[in-house]
Parts: structure tokens; sequence; C-alpha cells
């Protein structure tokens, strides 16, 4: 049976520079590529405990995660769209009015 | 868990978090300095990995791209510019789908190269031309608590590789497993209690290729009769033993089937509702992203903040 710790790991480890990314960045096109680097950790992780239950039931989840990746950044692209034309800068801290 | 072996995979966690967060935009010029911590810590932790688990093949392959994914990555979210930061990321996606048809799952990574690496990442670009700014803005040249993001991320990442890698050694042999019963680790359990489809009620006879992936035919119970899950112990599953089947990796692509047949095969009959499920969600996406585009945004009456002094002239490193 595959040993999928090794792949485990390294999706963990992409979900985790993705989530330090997203944390730290202020570019809000930069933050979305954080959570694209989120869903790559989530697909290696998907295929490979897949292949521990030795069926293809991780890879068809994989596939639908990626209609949904697609769709998010689709529509969250065209709002990044819309908050730009509103403020004309990509800054994320300007839109920090409920900030405490 | 051997003493040496935390000590090293916490010590490259922590070079890797201490590279990354010099990378980071304004946390200081230390570029070089980030470079030559970050990426042998991360290429060490690869290393690392693949020594501490059993690999049937491909070994060289996930040192390899394995690498290469975790620097991109660390490019991406430490550029200080979005269209190499995009750049960077189709670079992951080329190793993700690399390491996919190392483990045999072809279809998924042309998937991904398509729609990730040829729609998405092509909006991407598209929407930072866009949306650019002239020159390197303000919020590109400073990330906001570098310090506590690298933390969450690392520290998260070190107790979850240390518990992950902290299992019995003697159940990575790759000789199958004739004692499952004893092994109280998390991935045996989790195998047993998912057998796959064909194999748990074939019974004495091996089962074919087509077999060993996508399962028996439904039987007189009817189609929607899960016989892996319904009738039958988990103890039962437990005394089997797992090479005499013929569970080798290279059943998920058998010499008669390739994997996007058997994945065409699985998604056109038993997630068929989910398929069409997506094609939904994609059409309400694609009148919803209609919608927004159409919709005439005023420009608020916002003033954007003066730049700062000596910002017109100051050039930034491309790397």
């Amino acid at each position: 049976m595959p040993e999928p710790s090794a792949y485990v790991i390294l999706g963990a480890l992409l979900f985790a520079m993705g989530l330090v990314g997203f944390l730290s960045r202020r570019n809000l096109i930069v933050m979305f590529l954080s959570t694209e680097v989120m869903f790559q950790g989530v697909l290696v992780n998907l295929v490979a405990l897949g292949r521990l239950h030795e069926n293809l039931d991780g890879q068809i989840f994989a596939l639908f995660l990626l209609v949904i990746a697609a769709v998010e950044a689709g529509l969250g692209l065209g709002l990044v769209v819309l908050l730009y034309r509103r403020r004309e800068t990509l800054d994320a801290d300007v839109w920090s009015n409920m900030k405490g | 868990m051997t003493g040496s072996f935390a000590l090293i995979l916490y010590a490259l966690f922590a070079l890797g978090g201490a590279g990354v967060y010099l990378a980071l935009p304004g946390t200081r010029s230390l570029k070089t300095a980030a470079a030559l911590l970050a990426l042998p810590a991360l290429a060490g932790l690869m290393v690392l990995l693949a020594t501490r688990v059993v690999f049937e093949s491909g070994l060289a392959y996930f040192i390899i791209f394995g690498s290469i994914a975790l620097v991109a990555t660390a490019r991406v979210i430490t550029h200080e510019k979005p269209v190499y930061s995009a750049v960077y990321f189709v670079l992951v996606v080329l190793a993700i789908a690399f390491l996919l048809v190392v483990q045999q799952a072809e279809f998924l990574a042309v998937a991904l190269v398509v729609v990730y690496a040829g729609a998405i990442l092509v909006t991407y670009v598209f929407v930072i031309m866009l949306a650019q700014q002239s020159g390197a803005p303000a919020y590109d040249r400073r990330a906001r608590e570098p310090l506590f993001a690298v933390l969450l991320g690392f520290l998260t990442m070190a107790t979850v590789a240390g518990r992950v890698t902290d299992l019995p050694r003697e159940r990575a042999s790759p000789g199958g497993r004739t004692d499952v019963a004893r092994d109280f680790s998390p991935w045996t359990q989790a195998s047993q209690l998912s057998s796959p489809g064909g194999r748990a009620n074939a019974g004495v006879r091996p089962p074919s290729g087509r077999e060993q992936e996508y399962g028996r035919p439904p039987g007189p119970e009817g189609p929607g009769y899960d016989r892996a899950t319904s009738g039958r112990s988990t103890h039962a599953v437990a005394q089997r033993d797992f090479t005499a089947s013929g569970a080798q990796p290279d059943s998920l692509a058998s010499a008669d089937m390739g994997n996007t047949v058997m994945v065409g095969r699985v998604m056109l009959t038993r997630y068929v509702i989910a398929l069409e499920i997506a094609g939904v969600l994609l059409l309400v996406a694609m009148i919803g992203a209609i919608a927004m585009a159409r919709k005439r945004v005023p420009a608020d009456e916002y003033v954007p903040p003066a730049p700062e002094p000596g910002a017109a002239g100051r050039t930034v490193a491309p790397f």
C-alpha cells in the first residue's frame, strides 16, 4: 500500500505557505494567488490519500475541487476588478473600515 | 520518533520559516541570506521526508518536484511583483502536475495544467495587467505582520509533520501487513475501514484489472448497495493479506485501462449527479461573472495616500 505521509506533508506545507502568503501580503491579487496555492496543497493531499484507499475517490474529489477553484478564481477576480475600480488601488488595507 | 530525526525536522522547518520571513517584502533586505536559508531548508525537507517513508517508486521524482514546488511557492508569496508571483505559481502547478503523473493520476495532471495553468493563471495575469499600478506600490513593498504569519504557518506545519511521521517503523515495510490487527496507527485503520469496492468481496477470486479499480457490478441487491461497508465487519477485512490480492500501486493504471478511462467510468456512473451539479455551478458562476462585469462602478471619493518620500526613484530588485 503506498504510504502517503510524505505527500501529505508536502500538501500541508503548500497549504501552510499559502496561508502565510494570505496573511502577510497586502496585494489583493497576491492574496488570491495564495488561496490558489492552498488549493494545490489540498489537491496533493487528496490524490495521495486516494491512493492510500486504492480507489479513484481522491481524484474525483480533486476534479470537482478544480471546478470549484476555477469558479472561485473567476468570480473572485471579478470582484477584485470591481474593488479596484472603486478605489484605484489593490491595497487590502483600504478596505479596513470595520477594523477595530 | 527518534530524537535526531525530530531535531533535523524541526531545524529544517525553523530554517525554512526564517528564510521565508526574510524573503517577505519589507522585512529586511537580505534576499541572498533568505535564499540561502530557505532553499536548502525546503529541499532538505523533501529529502528527509523521502528517506523517512518507503517509496515503491518515484523517489527521485518526489524529491525533485517537491523541492521545486516548495521553492516556487516560497517565491509566490514573497515576490514583490504580482506578475512574477503568477508566473512562479505556474511553476508550482507544473510541479504538482508532475507529482500527480508520478502518482498515476494522469487525467488529473493534464486537467490541472489545462485548467489552472492555462485558464486560471491567464485570467490572473489579465487582471494584474488591468489593475496594475506604476512601479512598485506601497502595498507590495511591505508585508503586514510577517512574523506572525510565518510563525503561524510553519509552527502548524512542524506540529503536523512531527505527528504524521511519528508512526511505528515496522508498518512502513513494503512486504504487506499480515498483523494489521495489532497496529493502531491511523493509516492502517483508515485502510481497513475503507476497503476498495472490488477486493473486499472478491473472496478467493483474484480481481481482474477492471474490478480492481471500479469494483464489481451491482449484484442482486441493487446498485445502491455498498458491499464494502454493509454487513462486513472490519475484523474480517483485517484478516486479509494485502499482498496476495495483487494490490500493487500499479493497479490504479492496469495494462488494459488507463487512468482517464477509469476516471471517466467512475465519474459517469457513480458520481454523475455531482458532475451535473458541477455543471450547474459553472453556469451559475458564469452568469454571476457576467452580471458583475456589466456593473457600472463609480469611483469613490477616496483620496489615495500620498506616496512615501523617495518612493518615486526607488528601484525594486526583480528577484
